[in-house]
């Protein structure tokens, strides 16, 4: 009976103690859910450069006349880029006195709540986040803004031409008009324990077979002490697992379509890239079919894994002592090249996000002035100096001092070179199905249920279908 | 013979036990790792000393009383709307044959269809009924989710009980509302019991309808702050596992709060 | 008494079913519902599909796999615990506990349990002798499965327990006195009693189960994502990839009703089996 008391008092406690934090939450207004998302951003300590830019900027803010006060939008953002995203809301309320919602959502489920939101008519998006591959997937479904008429009138403004050109076009062009703002711009470097290579005697490859001799080389020596070569991401993500196939894709000159718009997915150099990545399984951290970012990250940064090919930031990753062990002791290279005649050292477009406007916003000029925002160079190099998880779509912003002494010149440099020489993934509105059959084809070569030759015809096949050609 | 049956059972418990057990002391002990410990070692103990990093992050970084008082708020609303409408359904079905057998094979039917393309036309009809992103939209789906496990465990519930006592009571005049309330619901408390318990945690822990019916703090549930952990910079493991417990506590001292009632007569029919 | 169940009924399930059916019989995108009537198209088109029918075959051996060792551990752990005492009280509640962890949280935690290089299994099966060298849990086909379906028991057996447990209280009392007037003993009370009178009760947990089973989503979202391969590619997932990621959702709402149709089959063959044990042990 005892216990039974005492479990009441503990349950009318838990009770009380819920509706006290219902009170200080409560009402539902979006000011009070404001509130406790502004909170979020005084985060980690590594976040106080955020905090220190609010409080330099607000001062001469404060006597501006505010154009939107008392307006407001809703921002649809991904996961990765909350604080980023955050960060920007805050800013452009402190300069507009418009008020900005963030919307959070796994990146994996972007692209179908908005298309839902839409759809379904309800329209609570004003501003949209895009992974750019989904983007003629969007304008197809007309969830997009066609903002052509914006950028001519705001080309000058924005310095359009300052945007990095490999994924100026990419990110916002859909059938010869403008429907985005490139937001994040993302691609693969190969980053490489020095230590590691240097004690196992291995250089910094430059073609994938050196990177498969390397693997092999260190994996063989160490992985008694659980030391191994490379980590692959194979896991069976389309933004993971599709990464890691073009950036040999790309090595070994092949492309997605000829001239005239036909696949060629199942040309001699894919096959042979295709190959190439399934020679290298063997010696890589096992088992790659398993290994996606977090486990290619975690292999990296506490130094298993000699060389992994991840997105540019991992440099500051891996200096931060908080989750690395092998801070200064990393160095990074382009892409390695393959083989035969059109080998090139290229790198992919790998993930990538621009921001678009809903057709059905709600206040559609506040919108526009949020993109005018964002958009701008100095913002740019702004929200890129704060730990946000984005990187720069602009060359101002990679040549800009304070970026660069962020991020340290020499991955600055590297990045920016990544970036501007980058392949860009296809966009148009069948691409979603067309990843999805590649994927899938993918998996099945890495699991060893296709040879790489038939996983490419199979696919071949499935994309003529998807096409209609 | 007695001893080594006895012996036995608890050995047979205590693994079971173990088996559910180490992976929540894992989340625990995860919990309080420094961030680079848990990358680096599979071990289940921390061995860098305790560190308190992760549960001030998860508190900082999300906020959790926020997602759990929504999860309260739904699960609470959702277990007693499906409850205020199991349980006459369920004794109606059993005692008077209402709906004969259509209507059970209906609500288990409902149970069968897989969610994901479901979800596409109930998002339709939430959203012209004005209960998109609101909590009572939300409850009102788990409600429909969590009814067909409710009123099948109702039902074997009321057909186990003895019909005597309920026709002794429909002799002395009172009405089915009045024998359902007074005689049948008292009788099954510890199967109704049970049946809340779960439903309050299938609600507790439903994802795909809560993905795609909400989308601010005014009613997105906590499994949806919870992923919010999944960051530019990988997974906090860390920050998840701390989170994931201080969730857990609220729901646990409900369930054990109503567990007691499951304890009537369980010493019967066991194993002696 | 039934109203409210009807009414909710014919609101929530009959409206969506019938719009499932109708898109089932148009080549319709996420943003173009209804777009182009095509019949049957998508349904000739699942049953050539390769990649559906290992996803239904995936689906089965995961359903009936995990319900049978749930319902056994669950079921057997009630009996067990099926007693009054200090220990067995606080053994039954923390039986509950994986049941109330948020499904990410799960996956999380196993996921850092099955790493491949610094997980907890590998971590003490390898220092145990058991195993060589650290093993890629959930990148091996088949051991992928096997994996998954692990954490689905590690989840679930706590529902099939508690349901259990209340079954066992609602036993009648009289049978048993009779028994033990006839001088039996534990063990024939345990067959002669108690399993024929649970049997009921048993099976409506262990259907319940199963239907959840087949309808497997957020764990294998989580964990492997479908693979390696399409190892654990089950229709639900498959169902969603086609629905969310290439957006035909035609063609998914297609392979829905395949699957209610193929459910409401198997559940009607169960349900008829539970009627059967009703009428034979029942009161």
């Amino acid at each position: 009976m005892n216990t039974h008391r005492q479990m009441r008092t503990v349950l009318i406690g838990a009770l009380l103690s819920v509706v006290v934090l219902n009170a200080c939450a409560a009402p539902a207004t979006p000011s009070a859910v404001r509130e406790v998302e502004v909170t979020r951003e005084v985060e980690v300590t590594r976040q106080v450069e955020v905090v220190r830019e609010i409080t330099v900027t607000a001062t001469p803010e404060a006597t501006a006349p505010k154009p939107f006060e008392g307006q407001s939008i809703n921002v649809l953002t991904i996961q990765p880029h909350a604080v980023a995203t955050r960060a920007l809301a805050k800013w452009f309320e402190e300069e507009t006195g418009a008020r900005v919602q963030v919307l959070v959502v796994p990146y994996a489920n972007v692209t179908e709540k908005a298309i839902l939101d839409v759809t379904s008519g309800a329209g609570e998006y004003d501003v949209i986040e895009i992974w750019y591959p989904m983007l003629g997937k969007l304008v197809e479904s007309g969830v997009l803004e066609d903002l052509t008429q914006w950028w001519e009138e705001n080309k000058e403004a924005l310095q359009f031409d300052d945007f990095v050109p490999s994924i100026a076009d990419p990110y916002t062009l859909i059938d010869g008009k403008r429907w985005a703002l490139p937001y994040d711009g993302d691609t693969h470097l190969l980053f490489y324990n020095r230590e590691l290579l240097e004690k196992y005697g291995v250089k910094p490859p430059t073609t994938w077979a050196e990177y498969r001799e390397a693997c092999k080389t260190i994996t063989e020596q160490g992985k008694s002490e659980g030391i191994y070569g490379c980590a692959i991401m194979g896991a069976k993500v389309p933004i993971i697992l599709l990464s890691t196939f073009i950036n040999r894709l790309q090595g070994y000159g092949a492309s997605f379509f000829d001239a005239d718009g036909k696949p060629t997915i199942n040309s001699p150099e894919a096959v042979a890239a295709l190959q190439e990545l399934v020679d290298q399984l063997p010696y890589a951290l096992p088992d790659p079919k398993a290994v996606a970012f977090d486990e290619a990250l975690g292999g990296f940064t506490t130094g298993k894994v000699g060389m992994v090919e991840f997105w540019t930031d991992l440099g500051q990753m891996s200096d931060n002592p908080e989750q690395s062990k092998i801070m200064k002791k990393w160095g990074a290279v382009p892409m390695p090249k393959g083989e035969g005649p059109n080998a090139a050292s290229r790198p992919a477009l790998n993930a990538g996000f621009a921001l678009g406007i809903s057709t059905l916003a709600q206040n559609k000029p506040l919108a526009y002035e949020f993109l005018k925002f964002v958009g701008r160079p100095d913002i740019n190099v702004r929200v890129n100096t704060i730990v946000g998880g984005l990187d720069p779509t602009r060359k101002s912003t990679f040549d800009a001092e304070a970026y660069r002494k962020h991020v340290t010149p020499e991955l600055a440099d590297a990045a920016k070179a990544a970036l501007s020489g980058a392949f860009a993934w296809p966009t148009n509105a069948k691409w979603p199905e067309m990843q999805d059959v590649l994927t899938e084809n993918v998996a099945e070569a890495l699991a060893g249920t296709k040879t790489p030759q038939q996983a490419l015809d199979d696919t071949q096949a499935k994309w003529l279908e998807i096409l209609g050609k | 013979m007695r001893t080594v049956m006895h012996l036995l059972r608890w050995v047979t418990v205590g693994l079971l036990l173990a088996f559910t057990l180490i992976p929540l002391i894992f989340m625990l002990t995860t919990s309080l790792k420094s961030p680079i410990e848990i990358r680096v070692s599979g071990s289940l103990l921390p061995s860098e000393g305790i560190f308190l990093v992760n549960w001030e992050r998860a508190f900082r970084n999300v906020p959790l009383p926020r997602y759990l008082w929504n999860s309260l708020f739904v699960g609470i609303m959702s277990t007693t709307m499906t409850l205020l409408v199991a349980v006459p359904a369920s004794y109606a079905i059993v005692r008077f044959r209402a709906g004969g057998r259509l209507l059970p094979s209906w609500i288990l039917g409902t149970y069968v269809a897989p969610p994901i393309v479901i979800s596409v036309p109930v998002f339709m009809l939430m959203r012209s009924v004005g209960l998109v992103d609101q909590p009572l939209g939300l409850a009102l789906l788990h409600m429909v989710a969590n009814l067909p496990v409710a009123t099948w465990m109702l039902m074997d519930f009321v057909r186990s009980l003895p019909l005597e006592v309920e026709e002794a009571a429909q002799m002395d005049g009172a009405s089915h509302w009045g024998v359902l309330l007074r005689i049948v619901i008292p009788l099954i408390l510890p199967g109704l019991v049970a049946t809340a318990i779960i439903c309050l945690i299938l609600s507790w822990n439903e994802f795909l309808f809560a993905l795609i019916l909400t989308y601010s703090l005014r009613s997105q549930t906590f499994p949806i702050g919870i992923s919010e952990f999944q960051g530019e910079h990988g997974l906090q493991f860390g920050e998840i596992s701390a989170a994931a417990l201080t969730g857990i506590v609220p729901v646990y001292v409900l369930a054990m709060f109503f567990q007691r009632y499951l304890i009537h007569g369980l010493t019967r029919g066991s194993v002696k | 008494m039934i109203g409210p169940a009807v009414l909710t009924l014919i609101v929530f399930s009959l409206y969506p079913l019938i719009y499932s059916i109708a898109l089932s019989a148009t080549d319709s995108q996420l943003a173009r519902p209804f777009r182009e009537f095509i019949a049957f198209k998508n349904y000739t088109n699942a049953a050539r599909d390769a990649l559906f029918g290992n996803s239904l075959v995936l689906t089965f051996v995961y359903a009936f796999g995990v319900t049978a060792i749930e319902t056994v551990i669950g079921f057997g752990l009630a009996l067990l615990l099926n007693r009054e005492s200090g220990p067995t009280r606080f053994a039954r509640t923390l039986g509950l506990l994986p049941f109330i962890t948020p499904p990410v949280a799960i996956a999380a935690i196993w996921r850092l349990i099955y790493d491949p290089s610094s997980g907890m299994l590998n971590h003490y099966l390898v220092r145990a002798g058991i195993l060589e060298q650290n093993v890629a849990f959930l990148g091996v086909p088949g051991l992928a499965m096997a994996s998954v379906m692990l954490v689905d028991i590690w989840q679930w057996t706590p529902f099939v327990f508690l349901l259990s447990l209340a079954v066992l209280a609602g036993l009648p009392h009289e049978p048993y006195e009779a028994a033990a007037v006839d001088g039996a003993n534990g063990w024939q009370q345990f067959i002669h009693l108690t399993l024929p009178l649970c049997l009921p009760g048993v099976l409506v947990i262990a259907i319940l189960r199963l239907i959840g089973a087949m309808k497997v989503f957020d764990l294998v979202f989580m964990l492997t994502f479908g693979g390696p391969g399409s190892s654990t590619q089950v229709a639900s997932f498959y169902i969603y990839k086609t629905a969310f990621q290439q957006f035909k959702t035609g063609y998914a709402s297609a392979m829905t009703i395949i699957v209610i149709v193929i459910l409401s089959v198997l559940v009607a063959l169960l349900t008829a089996l539970y009627r059967r044990a009703q009428a034979k042990y029942g009161p």
